[in-house]
This record gives C-alpha cells, structure tokens and sequence, in this order.
C-alpha cells in the first residue's frame, strides 16, 4: 500500500510524463511554461514591433497549447515544435486581424550571412538592395529566411516547426537562395 | 522598387533581456484564461438547460391545471342536453 502511495505521490519528471498530467491537471503545465516561455517569447517578438504585442501573443499561445493539449500525440518531434508550430499561426492571426504590415527584424550581421551563402561579395550598397529585395518575398520564404539566417535555427528545427522533411527544408532554402541572388544580380545589373 | 513595402523592416533592433522577458512570465494569466475559456460555455449550457426544464416544467403545470379545469367543467356541460331531454 505504501509503495502505490509513493508511486502515486512521485514527483513527474520527464516533459512527457508533465504533457500527459496536464492533459488532465493544467497545473502539470507550469513546468513547460516556464522552460518554453522565454524562447517562444524571443520567437513572437522577432515578429512584433513592441514587447507589449509580443506578450500578448505569447499568452494566447500557451493558452492555445492548453486547449489543444488533448489533441497533442507524440511524434517523435520535439515538443516545442508544436508550441512553436501553434505561435507561427497566432502571429499569423494577428496580422490578418489587425490587417497590418508584418514586422521583421534583422541584424546587418545575418545579412552578411545570407550573402556569403548566395555565394555573392559583400557590400554594403547590395546589403541595402537585399533588405530591399526582401520586401518581395512571400510570407512563407521570409519565414524560412528569419528561421535559417536571422534566428540560427538548423534544418532539423525548420523542418520539424513548419511540419516537413529535413531535406525538403533544405531544398526550400537553397531555393530562395538562388532566387535572391537571381535578383539581386539583376538588380545590380540595372 | 515604387511598390508597396509587404514589410515593416526593423535592422538591428537591440534583443530584450533575459529579465525583461521575465517580467512578462505570468503563468496563473495563462491558466485564468484558460478557466474562462473552457468553464464559461458550461455554466452557460447548465444556466440554460436549467431555465428550459423551469419553462417545461412551468408549461406542464399550466396544461394539469386547464386539464383538471376542463375534467371539472365538461360534465356540466355534456349533461344539459340531456336534462333538457328528460
């Protein structure tokens, strides 16, 4: 009897033993929030111009992953992945609601970064173009940019947050890659 | 490059800190929310299963009493032809 009460009263220590719990007891969940909540708030606030909107969406986020808790199975992918996965829509939601331009922040740094790998020299007047060029890029190839340059992510992590293969991730970026730099050549060239 | 910016581009933007973002961890928020979100439509859904079985109830009680009333009133008025009859 003893040794039940024991097992019982263990104090859970695995993240899949707390995402369990919390399916049925949402107090389980403080743990995960408290190790997730500073890096999906950095996530959101790349994409938000003030620290106020970043918070508010981050909130919404883990209030989503509450909610959709019972759904959550265990793939394998980190579980980060899914909250991360769950923050890309509320950013999402949040500029369709708002029906305002979306915020992207980047350091000249990254820039430097995407330039060596579309194999092209760096200068600071094509450093401008590409921040220009930026501005003709779809939502979902901005994405994999701010993922890959400006927040360091591996293909791993790209893969498993935009629900795709590791190689397929890769093929997306070396193929904006080269459309940037198809671009910015042409652009140099006027 | 005369087109509409899609993107509002912030270089450089200084990272907030650790503490910063500390400040903002507030996870009994998440979980008041969360009540809020998930209790709410039950108190509303028991409030008003509660009100339609009054009104049931209410209806129930009205058709008894004019049941009772007619039971009351229809031998009276069965039986005068008859009287009148005889």
């Amino acid at each position: 009897m003893l040794s039940v009460f024991k097992k019982n009263n263990r104090t859970p220590h695995t993240e899949q033993e707390l995402i369990e719990l919390s399916k049925t007891d949402k107090r389980y969940f403080a743990p995960i929030y408290e190790r997730y909540h500073e890096q999906i708030f950095r996530f959101v606030y790349k994409r938000m111009s003030s620290m106020d909107e970043a918070n508010d969406i981050t909130s919404q986020v883990f209030l989503k992953t509450l909610l959709n808790l019972p759904k959550y199975k265990h793939t394998g992918a980190p579980f980060v992945s899914w909250v991360y996965r769950i923050a890309l829509n509320e950013v999402n939601q949040y500029y369709r609601d708002k029906k305002k331009k979306r915020t992207i922040n980047i350091n000249d740094f990254d820039i430097k970064h995407i330039i060596k790998d579309a194999e092209m020299t760096h200068d600071y007047q094509l450093q401008d173009k590409m921040i220009e060029t930026l501005n003709e890029l779809d939502e979902i190839k901005v994405l994999l940019l701010e993922m890959r340059y400006f927040e360091k992510r591996s293909f791993k992590e790209i893969a498993s947050i935009l629900n795709i293969t590791e190689s397929n991730a890769k093929v997306k970026v070396y193929r904006l890659l080269e459309e940037l730099k198809k671009k910015l050549s042409t652009s140099q060239n006027v | 490059m005369s087109e509409e910016k899609k993107y509002n581009i912030n270089v450089n933007r200084a990272e907030p800190d650790k503490q910063d973002i500390k400040k903002y961890e507030n996870f009994n928020n998440v979980i008041s929310k969360h009540k809020a979100v998930t209790k709410r439509p039950n108190y509303r859904r028991k409030r008003t299963y509660f009100i339609l079985l009054l009104i049931l109830l209410l209806a129930y009680v009205v058709y008894l009493s004019e049941k009772e009333e007619k039971e009351k009133g229809l031998p009276q008025t069965e039986q005068t032809p008859v009287n009148i009859d005889r």
